[in-house]
């Protein structure tokens, strides 16, 4: 590449630069305006913010621990392992905020599908960060 | 479910932006070299097959015969050694940076991972 290409090249590649920062923005804006990621951001804050969900859910992770490191009766944490976390399930709360959840995740996946039709590569496949670096 | 004509544009410009950075092209251009050899292009179609295959019947239960999986490897290895398969590999591996980065960029603008929301 000669030095004219090069610097045309630099200065195309920096133009696409600040158009991803503005494709962003204005995917953003409108991913954020759309009910599905506004119920979803709302049914997670109302568990957050939920006494109850909280109690039964930190009851859970503390049989989890100790199944998880051998600690106390197996069977019966287990079994309390097992009930309360049907229990959490059953919550009307909890099961708004799966719905909630499931429904962001379609629009996301539709977005991400129109996203990778255009460019040519699946976008979300290919941005997650690997476990390994 | 449909998608607002203001949301569907918005994706179909940022896909068009990240079409056209350096990563992408030259991914694009390595898959058609690749896609161009007949014969290398059939055998990693062969081994994504033959993967999908094993692993179906593993999850199945089935235990896989030493002699599959060696035919397996063989396999595997003379494609991901081959120049052209391996030139199209880190042509993907520098997409999936720019990729992360844009990804990145989104979450900041979401405040939730954008990746996670999207995955498949």
């Amino acid at each position: 590449m000669s030095n004219q290409n090069f610097i045309l090249n630099q200065v195309q590649q920096s133009a696409i630069q600040k158009n991803i920062g503005t494709s962003v923005q204005i995917l953003g804006k409108h991913l954020r305006e759309t009910p599905e990621f506004q119920a979803y951001i709302a049914a997670r804050l109302a568990v957050n913010e939920d006494i109850t969900v909280q109690h039964l859910y930190q009851e859970i992770q503390q049989h989890q621990f100790a199944l998880q490191w051998g600690q106390g009766d197996f069977e019966e944490h287990q079994e309390a392992f097992r009930r309360l976390s049907t229990e959490f399930e059953m919550l009307p709360l909890i099961q708004d905020y799966r719905k909630a959840m499931e429904e962001a995740h379609i629009l996301f996946v539709n977005v991400d599908e129109i996203i990778s039709k255009t460019a040519q590569v699946p976008f979300a496949a290919n941005a997650k960060k690997s476990c390994c670096g | 479910m449909s998608l607002s004509k203001g949301i569907r544009e918005a994706a179909q410009s940022f896909g068009a932006v990240l079409k056209e950075t350096d990563p992408v092209q030259q991914y694009l251009q390595a898959q058609n070299v690749l896609e161009a050899d007949v014969e290398i292009y059939t055998k990693e179609q062969h081994m994504q097959a033959m993967y999908t295959d094993l692993a179906t019947r593993q999850k199945a239960g089935e235990s896989l015969s030493r002699a599959e999986v060696d035919k397996f490897n063989a396999l595997r290895k003379e494609v991901v050694d081959h120049p052209l398969v391996a030139a199209r590999d880190n042509a993907l591996s520098d997409v999936k940076l720019i990729f992360a980065d844009a990804a990145n960029l989104i979450s900041e603008e979401l405040g939730e991972d954008y990746t996670t929301l999207a995955a498949s």
